[in-house]
C-alpha cells in the first residue's frame, strides 16, 4: 500500500495557511484561528476576567489580524503576531472599561462563566481567580505572559513595549501577591 | 534549559501556574462572528470592486467622448482613497535615505496600507514622494523591496500599532 500523501494537506504550516488566507481563503484563516485560539482565549480570559470583555477582545483581535495579515512579516510565527494584537486589544479594553477599579470589578471579574455543564471551577480555581483579580493589570499581564504563556522577557518587551527591568519587577510583585493572597487560604500545596 | 528567572520555586505560585496552564478555560464563542464579519467585508469589497469597474468604464467613455473635464472627474472617482485634490489637502513629502534597494513604497492609513498603491521615486540614495493629505493623524511605514517594513527615522514612532510593524506618525494640520 502506498504511503499516504495527505499529511501535508492535513497539517499545513502556519505560513502556508497565511498565504491561503491572504488569497481570500477564509477556511485557511478559520484553521489559523482554531490552531491558536486556545492560548489566545486563555490569555484574554485570565487577563480580563470577564466573558463578555474577553470575547470582544478576542473577536477584535482575530478581525484585525485578518485585515492586517499582509503586514505579518513572519508568517511562520503568525501565532505570536496574533498574540501581540490580542495584548493590545486587551489593553484597550482595560482602559475603556474600568476593570482596573478592583472594588468595582470585585463582583464582575470572572463573571459570565457558565454555571455548569461546559466547564466547572473548583474552590481552588475560584481562589486563584480572585487572587489574580487583585493584581494590577500590568502585573497580571506580565505574570500571564511570562509564566502561563511561557514568553521570554525579551518577547514580552516586544509584545508590550515595557522594558525588561519593569517586567521582571511586575512578575515578582505578581508572584508575591498571589503567594500572599493564597497562603491566607492555608491550602495544602504539598 | 530554564534560566533562573523562569524557575518558580514557590509551591503556591507553581500550583497557580499549573492550574492556569492546564485547568479548564471557557470556550469563547467568537469564530462564527469573525467569519460573519469577514463575509461582510468580502461582500462590501465586491460591491466596491463593481463600483470601481463601473467608474473605470464611465471614465473611458468620457475620455472617448473627448470631454477632458468629464474625464478628469471620472479619474477622480477612480483614485478612491485618499482624496488627492481639494482645498483642505496639504502636500506632504515623504523621504527615505536608503541605498541598495530596488523598490520603496509608502503605506499608511491614507492608502489602506496597500504596498502597490504609492511607489516612491528614487533620486540617487533618496526615495521620495509628495502626497496631498487632508488634516489629520496618519500612521505609515515604508516598504522596502516588497518585503521589509521600515519606520521613518525622521518622524516619531506610532505607539499604537497592533501589528508589530515599524510605524511612524504624521499629523497634517491646516
Amino acid at each position: 500500500m502506498a504511503p499516504s500523501s495527505g499529511l501535508s494537506e492535513v497539517s499545513q504550516t502556519d505560513a502556508a495557511l497565511v498565504q491561503r488566507a491572504l488569497a481570500g481563503d477564509q477556511a485557511a484563516y478559520g484553521e489559523l484561528m482554531a490552531r491558536h485560539r486556545h492560548r489566545l482565549e486563555r490569555y484574554a480570559w485570565f487577563l480580563l476576567g470577564n466573558r463578555e470583555e474577553a470575547e470582544e477582545a478576542l473577536q477584535d483581535a482575530f478581525l484585525r489580524a485578518f485585515r492586517g495579515l499582509d503586514r505579518c512579516q513572519e508568517p511562520s510565527r503568525v501565532g505570536t503576531w496574533m498574540f501581540r494584537i490580542l495584548v493590545n486589544r486587551c489593553r484597550s479594553r482595560l482602559a475603556k472599561v474600568d476593570l482596573i477599579d478592583r472594588d468595582a470589578a470585585a463582583d464582575a471579574a470572572f463573571a459570565g462563566a457558565p454555571a455548569d455543564g461546559e466547564w466547572e471551577r473548583g474552590e481552588w480555581r475560584e481562589e486563584i481567580e480572585r487572587a489574580l483579580k487583585e493584581l494590577t493589570p500590568d502585573q497580571r499581564e506580565a505574570f500571564l505572559l511570562k509564566h502561563v504563556e511561557d514568553f521570554t522577557y525579551q518577547e514580552i518587551e516586544s509584545l508590550t513595549g515595557a522594558p525588561v527591568s519593569a517586567l521582571r519587577m511586575r512578575v515578582l510583585r505578581a508572584c508575591e501577591g498571589l503567594r500572599r493572597r493564597l497562603r491566607e487560604g492555608s491550602r495544602d500545596y504539598a | 534549559m530554564l534560566d533562573s528567572e523562569d524557575r518558580i520555586d514557590d509551591p503556591v505560585v507553581a500550583a497557580v501556574v499549573a492550574e492556569l496552564k492546564h485547568g479548564p478555560v471557557p470556550s469563547l464563542s467568537v469564530e462564527d462572528r469573525v467569519i460573519g464579519a469577514l463575509n461582510r467585508d468580502l461582500k462590501s469589497q465586491r460591491v466596491r470592486s463593481r463600483l470601481h469597474l463601473l467608474a473605470r468604464a464611465a471614465a473611458v467613455l468620457l475620455l472617448l467622448s473627448g470631454s477632458i473635464a468629464a474625464a478628469w472627474l471620472g479619474s477622480r472617482r477612480l483614485a478612491g482613497s485618499p482624496e488627492t485634490t481639494g482645498s483642505a489637502s496639504q502636500p506632504v513629502r515623504f523621504t527615505l535615505q536608503a541605498s541598495g534597494l530596488r523598490r520603496v513604497a509608502v503605506v499608511g492609513d491614507f492608502n489602506n496600507w496597500d504596498p502597490r498603491a504609492t511607489p516612491m521615486r528614487r533620486h540617487g540614495g533618496t526615495w521620495d514622494i509628495t502626497l496631498p493629505l487632508r488634516p489629520g493623524r496618519y500612521r505609515y511605514s515604508f516598504v522596502a523591496d516588497d518585503q521589509k517594513y521600515l519606520a521613518d527615522p525622521v518622524r516619531p514612532p506610532a505607539g499604537d500599532d497592533d501589528f508589530g510593524t515599524p510605524t511612524s506618525v504624521i499629523t497634517v494640520v491646516n
